[in-house]
């Protein structure tokens, strides 16, 4: 993927965010999910360059359930997305994780991307020139997380 | 003395990687002395992710202050992710251009 990007135009220098998203995204659901997957191990990934977009599923804890044992108060898959991706904490705790999901943020408001990405019921959907974060409740639940990178 | 974080591979993302790159380095870390600098060159890393940087820079920030000594570079990705670590770790690295 890495290669590929990096031979497209416009992405000469773009190409590392996108792969920096994709590989946190990623990282996420391996480290948090390892010995824990409560039914199919790993993760999707997929990519086409020609409609620009990146894939990523995992059929794992999800977000909520990940906190929640660090945060037992939290009350919702919205709640618990908001802080995954605003503040510095882990649901690996006391390891010092949880940086990823924050610049994710900070990169696609920087960046030309858009991103849609959901877990629980909570949804992230950043898109076009409205590019504040916000989690609203989406109409399904989607067990473990989802995440859309558009380009 | 410089290291070229590209012998750890060009594309730097995972922290189970960057733990076993601080654990691969940290022979040499041994041998290094108290007054000498670090120089970090990142020329040849095509993506450095802030989980695989959290594993090796932020150690060895910890442990070498300001002996350690980061190259400039104009990776996008090592701006963004040296940008979330200083904040995470509030500690500013010592970026030398």
């Amino acid at each position: 993927m890495e290669y590929a990007l990096m031979q497209k135009p416009g992405f000469e220098k773009l190409y590392s965010l996108i792969v920096l998203i994709a590989g946190e995204i990623g990282d996420n659901s391996f480290a948090h999910n390892l010995g824990k997957w409560p039914d199919t191990a790993g993760i999707f990934f997929g990519y086409d360059f020609e409609k620009r977009i990146v894939v990523l599923a995992d059929r794992g804890l999800g977000i909520l359930e990940t906190l929640r044992q660090v945060r037992p108060e939290l009350p919702s898959h919205v709640a618990a997305v908001e802080v995954a991706f605003t503040e510095f904490i882990s649901g690996r705790a006391p390891e010092k994780r949880g940086n990823g999901l924050k610049l994710v943020r900070e990169v696609v408001i920087d960046q030309p991307f858009d991103l849609f990405y959901t877990s629980g019921d909570a949804e992230v959907r950043m898109k076009g020139s409205d590019k504040a974060f916000r989690v609203t409740r989406g109409q399904h639940i989607v067990r473990g997380c989802l995440a859309k990178i558009e380009f | 003395m410089k290291l070229q974080l590209g012998k750890f591979g060009k594309t730097l993302i995972s922290r189970e990687l960057g733990s076993e790159a601080f654990k691969a380095f940290q022979p040499t870390l041994r041998e290094f002395s108290k007054d000498e600098e670090l120089e970090i060159d990142f020329s040849g890393v095509l993506t450095l992710s802030p989980s695989w940087a959290d594993e090796f820079l932020s150690p060895l920030l910890s442990q070498l202050g300001d002996k350690l000594i980061l190259l400039s570079s104009d990776n996008l990705s090592v701006h963004a992710t040296l940008r979330i670590l200083q904040e995470a770790n509030k500690r500013p690295f010592k970026i030398k251009s």
